[in-house]
């Protein structure tokens, strides 16, 4: 019985959601082929070219089976608490129902079923008599939105909590509501917008103290938004303060996914100043500190990035390799285009020059896995890039016009300035 | 005081043995019979000795014995008539490395002298301006000799050439060199990966495309039999192909004519087309899993490149060339290579050929500290791409009594005994920092002596 490769089976089998969970596993399974290892395509490889055995595929259904059982079961739970409340008139036990099932639903990688919960709850909003009691459902429903890359409906959904959360004088909330608006300003590069978002937020997150999460996060939110506009001092100044705070939580050593996100930014700052040496080290501390797959993968893209640009191809290429396996093996596949994207810089640096597979796997697995449209914006400005570089500026330009298309759609100027700079050139 | 050579050859290659000694500083000291041989070697510790596997007094036998000596194996020099794969690993197996071919030959036999005096107290680089900037092909050996003649041979005609070997032995920079001597040399050279490239995608980029002629055709695009026009075509990995598009690469390669995907008429070209493949083209051939015809329309100059672990002769070179490209690349200073890394290197089996050397070199450069590439600069497990967790996992497993921290002291340990205590490597293999690993040893209690 010999293996097959991910791609063999992708084109084998329908493209429906029944079978997207199985397959998720399938990839997850998959190990590099053993006799690429060595050949000059072997760094080209990506998850299609991935073998699995037949045999492995019949061990993954009961576990698949399994998820699909408890997801559908807490579904159906959801469906019966709504039901039963909204039986007893109580509309707000039947919307706290809707978003509770809605995290539940997220939390197990069914964003789009989260959303169409959330949906439904924010339905229920107006037979709600205190209209606070909605603040979870469109937090909640902001965050989702804010994941999907769906910024517009992110923005507006944490507006509205900032309204309600203000009316009501709920700190906590409103802290995070504006916050969150910060930070999808951040997502759309809207800087200016961002640094008033985050003024706003600094009134509440006072009142919540200095020992609130709250305060490091929009310190540190505040250096991501000075490194963007490369004031890089006062990036350092908000990333110091927001360090301090976080320290100051507690009498231990801050924990790690903390340090993981301090350090990363600090990489970000010093790699923005040209520190190249340094950035190395901040980042490689945050990949030592990191625990969330998610995380781990950021940091090793970044990693990767600083290596590469200090002309350190192979090793970048390896962490870039290393952050690919994780994404498999922790079944966080949507973070396979940047990882993609990375990997095909690394491969056109190592002078392949079929290194374009890479960009096309990225497109690949963001039109498999339905990836929000900024992914396929970030992928084609790489791609585009790439394809100037090479010589190819009729194809690069028309990949680049619509990364802009998809960017100005999103309301990301900074970015869609960033593309049509290049397209420019 | 020189060294010495004590040899057990047959009487016809004594002279050119001597010769070739003397060449490289070396005394010699000849023998008919075994007991007086082994004691000269008793007498002169630092002393080479030479035997003819299928010499007098019986080679291999006598060979073991010398082998067994301690450092017997480094001391070890063996010829032998012809180099079957059985006398190789005879070789390898007695910790001898290469075997000299017989008749011997006075330059063979000095050159190998002097890579062991190298090895002796390792390489020192020439000074930067005396590095070639990138030759194209490295090694001097009798096997990359036997390749350049062919280049040259395959240079001087214009058909098509199939080029085989394992993969990194260099397939690409053999094409190049085709072509760069070749009339077509004014041209382009262009290579594509037929394995790299998605079948979806590969005809588009072998021919062409129109404009909107399937999604994602955003403009009109030349193929690379076009962009190869008047220059060379390099397919690499040819065997990777499906037989579609072998039909249509044969097609091209008879008629001289491409057409673009979703184009309405053919395009000429003026191709010449080398492909390169690491697998068995004639067997696949017979399984019908690679077309025939196109078979002997490449195979029409053939050229074998040989495995690493077969021209270990050129290691030394190769070993010198890299250090210099990735000291310029880097901007760090690489005095020499010390003698126990060229030990490792050429105890290694290379199963990624010289492209794996590259790696291990490039890693090398980089963590060398003071000038001298050391041991513990070399990363031989991780220069391979990385295998996943999975496949890294013990296959025993543990048992299920064991605690996480008992666990990993267990598996830090192993990692550590396998690496020889070299703290890099077993950071590299256990995927986290080598201060993380430090700081693991220390709070596990376990004992390592870093290198």
């Amino acid at each position: 019985m010999k293996s097959l490769s991910i791609e063999e089976i992708r084109r084998l089998l329908p493209d429906v959601e029944e079978l997207r969970p199985l397959l998720e596993e399938v990839d997850a399974a998959a190990r590099p082929d053993a006799e690429r290892r060595w050949t000059a395509s072997g760094e080209l490889g990506t998850v299609g070219e991935r073998l699995v055995r037949p045999d492995q595929v019949d061990g993954l259904i009961p576990e698949v089976m399994e998820r699909i059982r408890e997801r559908t079961a807490a579904l159906y739970g959801t469906a019966a608490q709504a039901i039963h409340a909204l039986a007893d008139d109580d509309r707000q036990g039947a919307l706290d129902a809707l978003v509770h099932g809605a995290e539940a639903q997220a939390s197990m990688g069914h964003p789009g079923v989260a959303e169409a919960l959330i949906a439904a709850a924010l339905r229920q909003i107006d037979a709600v008599p205190d209209r606070s009691s909605a603040l979870p459902a469109l937090l909640s429903g902001a965050r989702l939105a804010r994941a999907a890359g769906r910024w517009q409906a992110a923005e507006s959904r944490y507006l509205k909590a900032l309204t309600l959360a203000r009316d009501a004088d709920d700190v906590q909330q409103a802290a995070t509501a504006a916050v969150g608006a910060g930070n999808v300003a951040v997502d759309r590069g809207l800087w200016a917008l961002a640094r008033s978002r985050y003024d706003e937020a600094e009134t509440w997150v006072r009142r919540l103290g200095s020992e609130a999460p709250e305060s490091w996060h929009l310190e540190l939110n505040r250096s991501i938004v000075a490194r963007e506009e490369d004031r890089l001092l006062e990036a350092e100044e908000h990333w110091k303060r927001a360090k301090e705070l976080a320290t100051g939580l507690s009498d231990r050593e801050m924990d790690g996914p903390t340090r993981a996100i301090l350090s990363n930014a600090r990489g970000q700052i010093l790699h923005a100043r040209g520190l190249d040496e340094e950035a190395e080290v901040a980042f490689k501390h945050a990949l030592d500190a990191a625990r969330h797959p998610d995380a781990r993968v950021t940091i090793a893209v970044n990693l990767a990035e600083v290596l590469l640009e200090r002309g350190r191809a192979l090793e970048a290429g390896e962490v870039a390799r290393d952050a690919e396996e994780l994404a498999l093996g922790a079944r966080v596949t949507p973070r396979l285009p940047e990882v993609y994207r990375i990997l095909g810089r690394v491969a056109a640096a190592r002078g392949h020059a079929d290194a374009f597979v890479l960009f096309e796997r990225a497109l690949d697995v963001i039109r498999g896995q339905r990836l929000p449209d900024v992914e396929r914006a970030r992928t084609l400005e790489a791609y585009g890039r790439y394809d100037k570089d090479r010589g190819e500026v009729q194809t690069g330009r028309a990949r680049l016009r619509e990364a802009a298309q998809i960017l100005a759609r999103l309301g990301c100027r900074g970015a869609q300035s960033r593309v049509q700079a290049l397209i420019n050139e | 005081m020189s060294q010495t050579v004590i040899g057990l050859i047959s009487e016809e290659g004594e002279g050119e043995a001597e010769l070739g000694a003397r060449e490289a500083g070396f005394q010699w000291r000849p023998f008919r019979r075994a007991s007086p041989f082994l004691e000269a070697l008793t007498d002169v510790p630092d002393g080479v000795a030479l035997v003819s596997l299928e010499g007098p007094e019986g080679g291999v036998p006598l060979a073991t014995k010398v082998a067994r000596r301690p450092d017997g194996g480094d001391r070890l020099l063996l010829s032998a008539p012809g180099a079957s794969l059985e006398l190789a690993l005879t070789a390898r197996e007695l910790g001898a490395g290469l075997l000299l071919r017989e008749p011997l030959s006075a330059a063979d036999l000095a050159r190998e002298l002097r890579r062991r005096s190298r090895i002796e107290v390792g390489i020192r680089l020439p000074a930067p301006e005396e590095l070639a900037d990138d030759p194209e092909l490295v090694g001097s050996g009798y096997a990359m000799a036997q390749v350049v003649r062919a280049i040259a041979e395959a240079a001087g005609v214009d058909s098509p050439v199939l080029l085989s070997g394992e993969s990194g032995t260099g397939k690409e920079l053999v094409a190049r060199a085709i072509h760069g001597a070749s009339e077509r040399q004014s041209g382009p050279f262009v290579a594509i990966n037929c394995a790299a490239i998605p079948e979806h995608l590969l005809e588009s980029e072998l021919f062409g495309h129109e404009r909107g002629a399937f999604t994602g055709a955003v403009a009109r695009k030349e193929g690379r039999f076009q962009r190869a026009h008047g220059g060379t075509l390099l397919l690499d990995e040819v065997g990777d192909m499906s037989l579609i598009l072998q039909a249509k690469i044969l097609r091209a390669l008879e008629e001289g004519e491409v057409e673009r995907v979703g184009g309405s008429g053919p395009v000429r070209v003026d191709a010449r087309v080398v492909g390169a493949t690491n697998r068995k083209l004639d067997q696949e051939v017979e399984e019908e899993a690679f077309r025939e015809d196109l078979f002997y329309r490449l195979a029409v100059n053939r050229i074998t490149l040989p495995p690493l672990r077969e021209r270990l002769e050129d290691l030394e070179e190769l070993v010198v060339h890299f250090a210099g490209h990735f000291s310029r690349r880097y901007g760090r200073p690489v005095a020499g290579v010390d003698r126990e890394v060229l030990r490792r290197l050429r105890a290694h089996s290379w199963p990624g050929n010289v492209r794996e050397l590259r790696n291990v070199m490039d890693r090398a450069v980089q963590r060398c500290q003071g000038g001298w590439i050391r041991p513990e600069d070399l990363s031989l497990g991780s220069a391979a791409p990385r295998l996943s967790a999975r496949e890294r996992a013990p296959v025993d497993g543990y048992p299920p009594t064991m605690s996480l921290e008992e666990v990993e002291r267990d598996h830090i340990a192993r990692v550590l005994d396998y690496t020889d205590g070299v703290m890099a490597d077993a950071a590299d293999i256990l995927g986290i920092h080598r201060n993380t690993l430090t700081r693991k040893v220390n709070a596990l209690g376990l004992r390592s002596e870093p290198r």
